[in-house]
């Protein structure tokens, strides 16, 4: 099976959960933006939630199917249509060759993903074939999809569904009854709130931009992207300004350079920065994050270390069940 | 395709290495440069966020602070903990990241927060290194650099700024002694220290839109080499046909923290000659890596 790239829309890439162990020779993480949407899209069609997605951005993006398949789509709600009916998103569904997948119009949030039944056809570099666009590694060719490519996919494990009625051609998709719930996910409002916890730097920033992080609205601007999001707001700055040794930084760092405008560090962040850091969005609500389109405003919410760890502890153990009740879901199709 | 080839074509076959530099005599070799215990080794360990911290080994640039961060590095890389995902070192810390979701379901039981854990078992792993007699190894690479002419168009300019002629300038960037510190801002990118002060020279006010990889460049008292095609502000002063980074080596970066770098002049022809050369490998070796 593959499917015909007809339109690239704004951003597409190819992504898994990112490419680490070379950290120390330069190399950026890469990955899926929203790693929960990635895994569960991979879950629901039967994968194991290693296998490639394809990262959709905001609106544009369309490809033909040139063979029947199971597919889910996740994470933003960009209104997938596929031919002229409206795709179910966060379940299985079975598309029928040379149906027509096309992202319409952005509802909420600002990536997709899209899982295919046994993964995209990608071949691994350096342990993942995560799009790493600075190095033009990984992906398609190092570089976002085109109009034109071809993708192949990897056999799958799941099986076609049983239809009650011999395979009309015109109905172009099958779906199951049942849907993840979206209790289940981080919450997708236009303004959330992230919860974050200090950075090494927190205690440099006067206390006037302490207040002002954690008591005012920044707004995500159009210079934000996969390496980053740079947000608009009251200025941050230090006590006194002072250069910084460029050391590590993680997904999730907010770093702060002389301009006092904040920059939130995503999956395509360089290993290193110079910046003072006066916060670290937690773990838990980076997926939120990712889902951030420009325009959207943001605040923060100061919590612990050890909230933080025990929150997402305890989330890792609701997906370990999600996944379970998928799995069984899915061999229930076949009995 | 013919002169040389055949002595290329071993090389490309029982090394995984860079060849080109070894054939070419321009050595990547180890020395021992120091041998003492790190019995005077101190730390403090901060969070980075929930699912790293740093490890931080002293405030300023220096060798003796890159040494304990090259042995801490080791010990807990040696000696991973369940869920450890990889180190990052840079001038004067440690970065350690881990696995939140594995650290989650290992310490359910447990009192302590994972933090915690994680720091004792980060503590037990430097205290280890205290404890062991050390025999540290450091890799002195030499990166050939043709200088001046179409590969180092600024190369005049950082003359008549420090009121030197070219040669002289050559001369201080080639007697240099380098140490690179760390790795980032694009893969394979030598962060090094070292640079004389005499040939310092500010970025460029407009950055140039396309800086062909293996440019060297100076900015500030610093110097560097670029390792990808990269938009860029640095003077640059000479190419090296020698590659940075390959995502097809292991590791896929040609200098790691720690190296000593020394830059070696080599006139035009040569620059073309290991280009050519260095090509020949990728292609044989392509060739060998399709066949099997």
């Amino acid at each position: 099976m593959s499917i015909i790239v007809e339109k690239p829309g704004l951003l597409t890439t190819i992504q898994d959960t990112g490419r680490t162990g070379y950290g120390k020779d330069g190399v950026s993480i890469t990955g899926a933006m929203d790693r929960p949407a990635h895994m569960i899209a991979n879950w629901l069609v039967g994968n194991t939630g290693q296998e490639p997605t394809l990262e959709i951005t905001l609106s544009g993006f369309a490809v033909e199917f040139t063979a029947d398949c199971w597919i889910a789509v996740t994470g933003g709600q960009l209104t997938p249509v596929v031919n002229a009916q409206l795709l179910p998103m966060w379940r299985p569904v079975y598309v029928r060759k040379g149906s027509r997948l096309s992202f319409k119009k952005v509802e909420s949030g600002c990536r997709a993903y899209l899982a295919v039944a046994g993964g995209w056809q990608v071949p691994s570099v350096m342990g993942s074939v995560s799009t790493y666009l600075r190095a033009g590694i990984g992906g398609q060719n190092g570089r976002a999809l085109r109009e034109g490519d071809i993708l192949s996919t990897s056999s799958g494990q799941l099986m076609p569904p049983k239809l009650s009625i011999e395979p009309d051609r015109m109905i172009s998709l099958h779906t199951v009854s049942w849907q993840v719930s979206s209790l289940l996910l981080p919450s997708q409002t236009g303004k959330p709130v992230i919860r974050i916890i200090p950075g090494r730097e927190w205690g440099d920033f006067s206390t006037a931009s302490q207040q002002s992080l954690l008591e005012e609205n920044y707004r995500v601007t159009p210079q934000s992207d996969r390496m980053g999001y740079r947000l608009s707001g009251s200025l941050l700055e230090l006590k006194s300004a002072r250069d910084y040794l460029s050391e590590a930084v993680a997904h999730g760092t907010i770093q702060v350079p002389a301009d006092g405008q904040p920059i939130i560090l995503m999956a395509d962040r360089q290993t290193l920065g110079g910046y003072a850091k006066i916060a670290q969005v937690i773990s838990l609500d980076l997926p939120v994050m990712a889902q951030l389109a420009p325009g959207d405003y943001v605040r923060f919410e100061m919590v612990s270390i050890g909230e933080a760890q025990q929150w997402y502890g305890t989330w890792v153990r609701e997906l370990h069940v999600l996944r379970r009740m998928i799995e069984q879901k899915l061999k229930d199709l076949h009995s | 395709m013919d002169n040389g080839v055949s002595d290329l074509h071993i090389s490309a076959t029982c090394s995984t290495g860079w060849i080109l530099i070894d054939k070419m005599s321009y050595k990547v070799y180890h020395i021992q440069l120091w041998t003492e215990g790190m019995s005077a080794m101190e730390w403090t360990i901060h969070p980075l966020g929930d699912s790293a911290v740093l490890i931080e080994f002293g405030q300023e640039i220096h060798g003796d602070i890159l040494g304990r961060i090259q042995t801490a590095a080791h010990q807990i890389e040696q000696g991973p903990f369940p869920g450890w995902i990889e180190c990052v070192p840079s001038y004067t810390t440690l970065a350690v990241y881990y696995d939140l979701a594995v650290l989650s379901l290992i310490n359910r039981s447990g009192n302590t927060g994972i933090y915690e854990t994680v720091c004792q078992l980060i503590e037990q792993r430097l205290l280890m290194g205290l404890t062991q007699e050390k025999k540290q190894q450091t890799r002195v690479v030499d990166i050939p650099v043709c200088y001046g002419g179409e590969y180092g168009p600024d190369l005049q300019l950082v003359a008549d700024r420090n009121g030197l002629t070219t040669d002289q300038v050559i001369q201080i960037h080639a007697s240099g002694d380098y140490t690179v510190y760390a790795i980032g801002f694009a893969p394979g990118f030598p962060y090094m220290g070292g640079m004389s002060p005499q040939i310092a020279a500010p970025r460029k006010q407009t950055p140039r839109l396309t800086i062909p990889a293996g440019s060297v460049g100076i900015a500030g008292e610093q110097t560097g080499i670029y390792p990808l095609d990269t938009p860029g502000g640095w003077q640059l002063i000479g190419r090296t046909p020698v590659r940075l980074f390959d995502p097809k080596q292991t590791p896929p970066a040609l200098l790691q923290s720690g190296d000593k770098v020394r830059f070696i002049p080599i006139p035009v022809e040569e620059y073309i000659r290991l280009g050519q050369q260095a090509s020949n490998v990728r292609s044989q070796a392509d060739e060998e890596g399709g066949r099997r």
